[in-house]
């Protein structure tokens, strides 16, 4: 799957599992994580939409440790990969 | 018609030993034995403790159970047990939630110290313990228990929904994400005693049945937890589950004849 692909798939998920409103049209890989307002329920949500989505289990602290959707989407890269 | 008044004798009890520890301390010349010490104690040898302070207990009580009904009606129907309890009574509660042979039960506990003990005492009564809290581990642990009754079907789980330090009675919602993404309905469920040692100096007043105690274990009204849910949605499940937990204590402590000076009160915060 190309990084494209994955940024546009995993923008709409992040959208429906965030509390605040996301326009998935407007994620870039420099967008901060931070700015989708996920709390600890809605890192919950996220990890299972995006097991549900890629069907790849991440931890949380994997997740709490990145810093722009880029990071993420090299992480599902390299994982989806293996 | 048990004594209320035997309920408040913990608190005496332990006004009563701070008293002395204050009034001993200056004079006694004491060395405190290496933290691996103490903590090894409190891994290995505090649960082995607990858990036949807790059987032998178990012997001397008369349970009573109301409700019992809520809880057998979920598991004919194929879902997912989900308790949902206060710390403080979670003592009194063990062996009824615990694991049986033919359905796991996981639990979650704390990574602290305190918590180690705790999470050997569980395995030792039958659950399958998770680790993680509200203030550390939480999501992870939520996570965790989603997958590990995902993967074991016919199992159930439990949590002390008031965080792993409080506030007491306020309910976090790591329960309803638990119950959203596992199908399951949360049981509220609690305990009291007829008479008890109640430990006022811990936050969430952990009560401690007395030998020959009645223990009036209250199963309370189903809550059923869509998949989906809206933020404002999620948070009214939330609240409805702490009322319905605060009331059911309340009732418990009536059924057994408890009086908590410091009832337990829904905090809204």
């Amino acid at each position: 799957m190309s990084r494209p692909e994955i940024l546009k798939r995993l923008a709409a998920v992040i959208a429906l599992s965030s509390s605040a409103p996301i326009d998935a049209a407007t994620v870039t890989e420099a967008t901060p994580l931070e700015s989708f307002s996920v709390d600890s329920l809605v890192l919950i949500d996220l990890i299972f939409d995006i097991e549900q989505e890629f069907g790849v289990r991440l931890v949380v602290e994997e997740l709490t440790a990145m810093r722009v959707m880029g990071d993420l989407v090299t992480h599902l890269e390299v994982r989806l990969a293996a | 018609m048990p004594d209320p008044r035997s309920a408040t004798v913990g608190e005496d009890l332990t006004t009563a030993m701070e008293g002395a520890a204050t009034r001993v301390a200056p004079a006694a010349k004491t060395r405190r034995p290496p933290g691996w010490i103490k903590r090894a104690l409190l891994r290995y040898v505090a649960p082995e403790l607990a858990f036949g302070l807790i059987s032998l207990l178990r012997l001397s009580w008369r349970m009573r159970e109301t409700g019992r009904a809520n809880f057998e009606s979920v598991l004919a129907s194929g879902r997912t047990p989900v308790f949902g309890f206060l710390h403080g009574r979670t003592f009194l509660l063990l062996n009824t939630i615990a694991g049986q042979r033919d359905r796991r039960q996981f639990a979650m506990c704390s990574t602290s110290a305190d918590g180690d003990a705790m999470a050997r005492l569980e395995q030792r009564l039958g659950f399958d313990v998770i680790r993680g809290s509200s203030g550390r581990g939480g999501p992870q642990a939520i996570v965790d228990m989603v997958r590990a009754v995902r993967e074991n079907p016919g199992s159930g789980a439990g949590l002390a929904v008031d965080g792993s330090r409080g506030p007491r009675g306020y309910v976090q919602g790591g329960i309803i994400a638990l119950a959203q993404r596992t199908r399951g309905i949360v049981i509220p469920v609690t305990a009291s005693a007829s008479a008890g040692w109640i430990f006022r100096k811990s936050w969430d007043r952990t009560l401690i049945p007395k030998p020959f105690a009645r223990i009036e274990v209250v199963f309370g009204e189903l809550l059923h937890v869509p998949a989906q849910l809206t933020a404002p949605e999620f948070e009214r499940l939330r609240a409805e589950l702490e009322d319905r937990l605060v009331a059911l204590q309340a009732h418990a402590d009536e059924l057994s004849g408890l009086a908590d000076s410091v009832p337990v009160r829904a905090p809204r915060i």
